[in-house]
Parts: C-alpha cells; structure tokens; sequence
C-alpha cells in the first residue's frame, strides 16, 4: 500500500485531483461560476453539441410522419374533444378577446419595455442528471450574457442564467426549486415569491408561496415579475394561478400555477441581457 | 494492416474518447433518450465504468475526467462535480481492475451498479439534502434512484461496444 502510494500514477492521480478541486475553487468564487477547465472542454464541445440538437429536430418531424394508424385515431379522438371544447370557448370569444387586449396593454412586449437588451438564444442541450429541467442554450458571455440575465420566450419568464461560459450557458428553470422569483398577482396586487417543489416541478408547475390565509387569489390569475431584487424585471408573466391551496407546514396558502411558457418543449428563447434597473434592489412601502 | 502496441494503445483511447464526446451528446440532446417517467439515462456513467475495467488507472483517471468535464458543461449544480466524482471513481476502478478484479462481465454489472448509486446518492446528498430541498426522500426513490436503475439497463450494451473496441486495438502484446 506505501508503495502505491508513493508511485508515479498516484501523484498523477493526486495532481489532476488537485488541478480540477482548484478549479471548482475558481469556479465558485468567479463571476461566471465556470471552471477553467469546463470552459476548455465546453467551447469545444458546444458547437457540436449544437450541431447534436439541431439535428435531434430534424429527426424528431420526420419520425412523426411514421406513427402508427391506432396513433392517429387516439389522436383524432383528442381533436375532437379540443374542437369541442374550443365551440364552448368560442361563446366567450368576445370577452376573452378583450382580456387579451387588455392583458396585452397591461404587460406589454418589447414595445413597451424599450428599455430590453434582448440576446436570441437557441436551445442545444439539457442536464441528464438535473431533475429540474436546467437547459443549455448557444450564447454565452461572448454575446455580453451574464450569470443572473433572466431568459424569457416572448412575455414570459422561462427561468435565469445560472453558468456562463464564453459560447454557452446553463439556464436554470421556473421547474428548480432552488429559484425564487418576487412575483405579484395581477388582479389582487398581492405579492410574494414563485419557488416550486420537487412534486409541483414532476408536474411542470411552481407556486406562488407565503401567501396569507385568506388570500383573494383565485385561479385563473396571471401572476408577474414584481421586479423586486433587480434580477427580473417588472412585469414578464410568469403563469396562471390553478388552484389555491393551504400550507401543510404553516398558516399560509400557496398558488399552484402553471408557468406561461412551455419549458419542456422550448426551442428558442431570449436572454435580457439589460434592462431599466437590473441589479438595483427596488424597496416598496 | 497491424500496428504496433503503441500505436494501438493510442487509437485504442482514441476511440474511447470519440466514444464519450458522442455519448455525452446523447445525453445531453433533448429527445434522444427517452424518459421514463422521471427516469433519465445518465449515459456516461455505464460507459466510464466499463472504459475504466478496460485501462490503466492513469489512462482510467483522464478519461473519466473528460467524461466528468463533459458532463459539467450541461450542469447547473457545482462546477467541477462530475469531474472529480469521475476523475477519483475512475482511478479507483482502474487500479482495482489491475490487481483484483477481473475485466469481465459481471465485474463490469458490479463496477457499474455501484457507480450509479454512488452518482445518484452523492448528487443528491450535496444538491438536495444538504441544500434542504423539500421533498428529499422523494426525489431520491422516485428521480435519483429510478435514474439509477434506467440507466442500468444500458450497462450491456456498454460492456459489449467498449470490449469490442478494446478487442479490435489490442492485438499486440505489450513489449517486454
């Protein structure tokens, strides 16, 4: 055992050990929370990674084109059931057409926020291990990308850049729960923070937590970006409130909510990459 | 057309390393492999496992490194993770490859099996349980574990491509 370790493969052992435990050190008190290394081995692999996705695409319509007779006739049957439902909606259309309208006016698109820097971004990869949906996306600091940029697919917030690498980043969700995002509830003005949980993420949802008890939150509200923290700015929808439920741990309620934007099958996004008070922490009374 | 031990030895690693950097674009691409339930397939790990029963601890240590490098790229916990994780279970296969265990088939279920768990369980010691994540216990039997056992699955397949390879450029004996 003393002669194993004092062998030439065991320093090589030791040394590379101590080379990557230096550059996870680097990499934690960085500003880009990327190693030396990763950045090496990623600049030259997110090319091909891109290449890898583009053409999983591909693939994905053509193999659509061999589903199966049964496929169709499930699928069918769905359709009818949608265009059924749609008839139904089709009666409200007026109203609905005027919530759009104002729901439009309300939060706007880049028209109303002129003060957006917006970086296109495609989707090239997503994380194996992570359970929570983290994806890689095709611009990085070489684009002025910065860790804590919020990413978003049209008016809708899909998550923030967590890792930047000078051709990629990591983009983490609305699905981790590690991410906290101040958020308001349109129509009662209430405010407080969109978190998930393990469960709530399996099933593409987060919530808006520590609400009070007898919160006026109903379902079918639009919950925003409150731009508090000055990491997201005001006003990007973040989802619709699906049910209030109360806490099993506390005296509050949450608001399960189904984000606006369709994580699982994004293919394109937008990194904000400026905006009017980004990194200026706002206080409200 | 024969090579010698050398020039086999390196198309030999060549090979592994094509092999990884393509695996690790299929675990990475998004509709590749596909998920069962929230079972995803952490490729790299059956192919590490049996690369590592297969070569010298040295050669063992770099080419799970670069696999852990890899695997880094795509990830948002901790930088760095998967290539030390990578980097010490490498060396450690590779070196009990050399006195103790024996390069075949059952060594490579065993060496893998207990990869994934260390990869799964580990993972979620550091990012879930010690970051406080609610819902711990279930993420590990129901995403962490059921990955664990998914993943399993492709060990087979792993063994058989990396023993090929391994039998295709390691024709000479190496000189005395």
């Amino acid at each position: 055992m003393r002669q194993f370790l004092k062998s030439t493969q065991f320093k090589i052992f030791v040394v590379v050990l101590a080379a990557l435990f230096g550059g996870t050190v680097l990499a934690a008190v960085g500003a880009s929370n990327t190693s030396p290394w990763t950045a090496a081995v990623g600049t030259a692999f997110a090319p091909l990674q891109k290449l890898a996705g583009r053409a999983s695409e591909k693939v994905q319509w053509f193999t659509d084109g061999f589903a199966s007779a049964r496929y169709y006739q499930i699928e069918n049957e769905e359709l009818k059931e949608i265009l059924a439902e749609y008839e139904h909606r089709l009666a409200d259309y007026d109203e609905v057409k005027h919530k759009v309208a104002s729901y439009e006016e309300m939060l706007g698109v880049k028209e109303a926020n002129p003060d957006f820097e917006l970086c296109p971004a495609n989707i090239i990869g997503v994380d194996a291990a992570d359970l929570f949906s983290s994806l890689i996306i095709d611009r990085g600091s070489g684009d002025d990308v910065q860790v804590n940029d919020p990413v978003v697919c049209g008016n809708y917030l899909v998550g923030v850049v967590k890792k930047v690498n000078p051709s990629y980043s990591v983009v983490q969700t609305l699905l981790n729960p590690s991410l906290n995002v101040s958020a308001i509830e349109s129509k009662t003005r209430e405010t407080s923070y969109v978190t998930t949980t393990a469960l709530l993420s399996e099933n593409g949802q987060c919530m808006l937590a520590g609400l009070d008890r007898l919160t006026a939150i109903a379902p079918g509200g639009l919950v925003l970006t409150s731009g508090i923290g000055g990491i997201y700015p005001k006003g990007l929808i973040i989802g619709t409130v699906a049910q209030v439920l109360e806490s099993e741990h506390d005296l509050t309620s949450y608001a399960v909510i189904q984000p606006g934007a369709d994580i699982a099958g994004l293919e394109d996004v937008f990194v904000i990459t400026g905006f009017s008070g980004q990194g200026v922490e706002q206080i409200t009374d | 057309m024969r090579f010698t031990f050398e020039k086999e030895r390196f198309f030999r690693r060549l090979a592994f390393v094509i092999l990884i950097v393509v695996t690790a674009l299929f675990q990475h691409t998004r509709g590749v492999m596909p998920q069962i339930g929230a079972a995803r397939a952490w490729l790299l790990v059956p192919l590490v496992a049996a690369i590592s029963l297969r070569e010298t601890n040295v050669a063992a240590m770099l080419l799970g490194t670069l696999a852990g490098l890899l695997w880094d790229f795509a990830s948002p916990s901790m930088d760095g993770y998967y290539a030390i994780l990578f980097c010490i279970l490498s060396f450690v296969t590779g070196t009990l490859a050399s006195f103790f265990l024996r390069r075949n088939f059952t060594a490579c279920l065993l060496v893998t099996a207990v990869w994934l768990v260390l990869t799964g369980v580990t993972h979620w010691a550091f990012f879930i349980a010690l970051g406080g994540m609610d819902h711990a216990v279930h993420i590990l039997l129901r995403l962490e574990l059921a990955s664990c056992v998914y993943t399993f699955c492709f060990t087979p397949l792993y063994y058989f491509i990396v023993s090929g390879m391994d039998g295709l450029f390691r024709r000479e004996q190496k000189p005395i």
